[in-house]
């Protein structure tokens, strides 16, 4: 029933450096799904803007499991366990990370941008007419929440994805005034350039992933443009094959072919780049 | 879990995007306890689905308001495009065909092909058509192909003059591109007082404009130009900085 399950008891055994990596790869990839099913903002907690990322919360996780914790269990109740901590830690950490976004830490709020960037673009794309007040929008919206942070008012959130849910209100409502006064805001935005940028809006990446960036980026400028927009559509947009089918009036079986052959092509393309490097 | 199955199923994307049932996610994490292949693929799809999205979030959030983003539209129909592109191509191939027939019936005088000394003969270019001779002696080649190409390396006269004789600026220094040859995308870096942005311009040898925007340095060029040779100006508000060509291979 549990073989594999009880491979995992191997990384008790402290010689045995590569199954204690893989078990905490595994923990780390259990806790990953988790979180964004359920929307939380794994990046979100102390341990990331350390840069130790995910592996430092599988590993703390790891020092709370046993081997009966493990021993000729189902997945399923491993699983359970692994997130059982994880909620506990995860909480932990978070109200650590809001504290240090009141004491203004750089790095907390770098992080807070670069994830919520990713997070809000496409929510964006599809409400703002014009994309080139995109930017501005989400500046206006960091300044707001910069504000509260830093004023008196007793902000609490009860996890990363009330956090976001805030996020997104001040987000909505910055749309809202820039559709209402949009002549009036095109005038002032011109007027306003660099005056009131938010300091943090560009959080600088390690040498490993803006090189994978750019090698992924490269790859994909050389994919035919239907390619392009079934991996942007799907990927970025999250939308169904289904639905891209339609859109683009496709059969749903051919844009799983072609989305298959771009990221095999794309796969290829990274064949060269050290992937140890990768932290999870 | 088999390990075929997940090739064929396409579980790992399917378990990246979320699209698996509470049973097929469990026994695929069960597997992963023992895969390493499918660990490493899994490692390698989720980095590529992450950049995937901070690419496209670049571009959602870098769009200038003069720049016209036909991919990212995602409601625009192309087929117009498709039409237009093809009749262009048509009437293309027509005229150039019958171009470079007229030329070679005429026994005019067709730009060298050779893309190696293309950039050793630019200087000279200019001179040709006053220089029987030397026209004569390129003659011999006229039928290497592909003459297309040549045509996209003749020098204009208008941008040399700028290139060979207007230097205004003396405190500009150009870091990057460094050199007239490039074969891949172009770089803009300079030291200038303290301007980090500035206006660049490049326009074909044909005095087609191909690039008109504010950048700020270092800039990478994010179009592809096909190989040819251009011409590219740095301006304040006020002037023109410098002119410079650049061959692209």
């Amino acid at each position: 029933m549990s073989d594999s399950v009880n491979e995992l008891l191997k990384a008790f055994d402290k010689n045995n450096r590569h199954a204690f990596e893989d078990a905490v790869y595994i923990i780390s990839r259990i806790v990953k799904t988790w979180c964004s099913k359920n929307l939380l903002e794994l990046t979100w907690t102390t341990g990331y803007i350390k840069n130790q990322e995910n592996g430092y919360l599988a590993a703390m996780i790891w020092d709370n499991l046993t081997p009966e914790d493990i021993r000729d269990r189902s997945i399923h109740s491993v699983k359970s366990r692994i997130i059982e901590l994880a909620d506990e830690i995860i909480n932990n950490e978070f109200n650590l990370y809001i504290e240090l976004l009141k004491i203004n830490d750089v790095r907390a709020w770098n992080q807070l941008v670069s994830v919520f960037k990713i997070r809000c673009a496409s929510w964006l794309g599809d409400r703002v007419e014009k994309r080139e007040f995109i930017r501005q929008i989400f500046n206006d919206a960091l300044m707001v929440l910069h504000k509260d942070f830093s004023s008196e008012k007793k902000l609490q959130f009860s996890n990363s994805c009330a956090l976001k849910s805030y996020l997104f209100k001040i987000l909505e409502n910055k749309i809202k005034e820039h559709n209402r006064e949009n002549n009036r805001l095109q005038f002032e935005l011109h007027e306003r350039e660099d005056i009131e940028t938010f300091p943090y809006i560009d959080s600088s990446e390690d040498s490993v992933k803006a090189e994978q960036l750019s090698l992924i980026e490269n790859s994909i400028d050389q994919l035919e443009i239907e390619e392009q927009e079934i991996l942007r559509k799907h990927y970025f947009e999250g939308k169904k094959l289904k639905k891209i089918a339609e859109e683009l009036e496709l059969t749903e079986e051919n844009v799983r072919i072609k989305k298959h052959r771009a990221m095999k092509r794309i796969m290829k393309s990274l064949r060269g780049i050290e992937y140890e490097t990768y932290k999870y | 879990m088999k390990h075929t199955n997940i090739d064929k199923e396409n579980i790992i994307e399917r378990y990246l995007m979320h699209d698996l049932s509470d049973a097929e996610e469990d026994a695929f994490e069960e597997h992963l306890i023992s895969c390493r292949i499918c660990r490493e693929k899994l490692k390698k799809t989720e980095v590529i689905i992450e950049n995937l999205k901070k690419s496209e979030t670049n571009k959602v959030f870098d769009t200038k308001p003069d720049k016209i983003d036909f991919i990212s539209s995602g409601k625009r129909n192309y087929s117009f495009l498709k039409i237009a592109a093809g009749i262009l191509l048509v009437i293309g191939s027509t005229g150039l065909y019958l171009l470079l027939h007229e030329r070679h019936n005429a026994g005019n005088e067709i730009p060298v092909a050779d893309n190696k000394n293309v950039a050793d003969s630019l200087p000279q270019k200019i001179d040709r058509q006053a220089d029987p001779e030397k026209s004569q002696e390129k003659k011999q080649n006229k039928d290497k192909s592909p003459v297309i190409l040549a045509e996209n390396f003749v020098p204009d006269a208008f941008y040399e003059n700028l290139v060979e004789n207007v230097y205004r600026s003396e405190s500009l220094h150009i870091l990057s591109p460094g050199n007239d040859t490039l074969s891949a995308e172009p770089v803009f870096d300079w030291k200038y007082a303290n301007e980090d942005s500035l206006k660049l311009i490049i326009v074909n040898n044909k005095k087609a404009r191909i690039f008109d925007m504010k950048i700020k340095k270092p800039y990478r060029l994010n179009i592809k130009l096909s190989p040819g040779l251009y011409y590219w100006q740095l301006q304040t508000e006020e002037e023109t900085l410098v002119t410079k060509r650049m061959v692209i291979k």
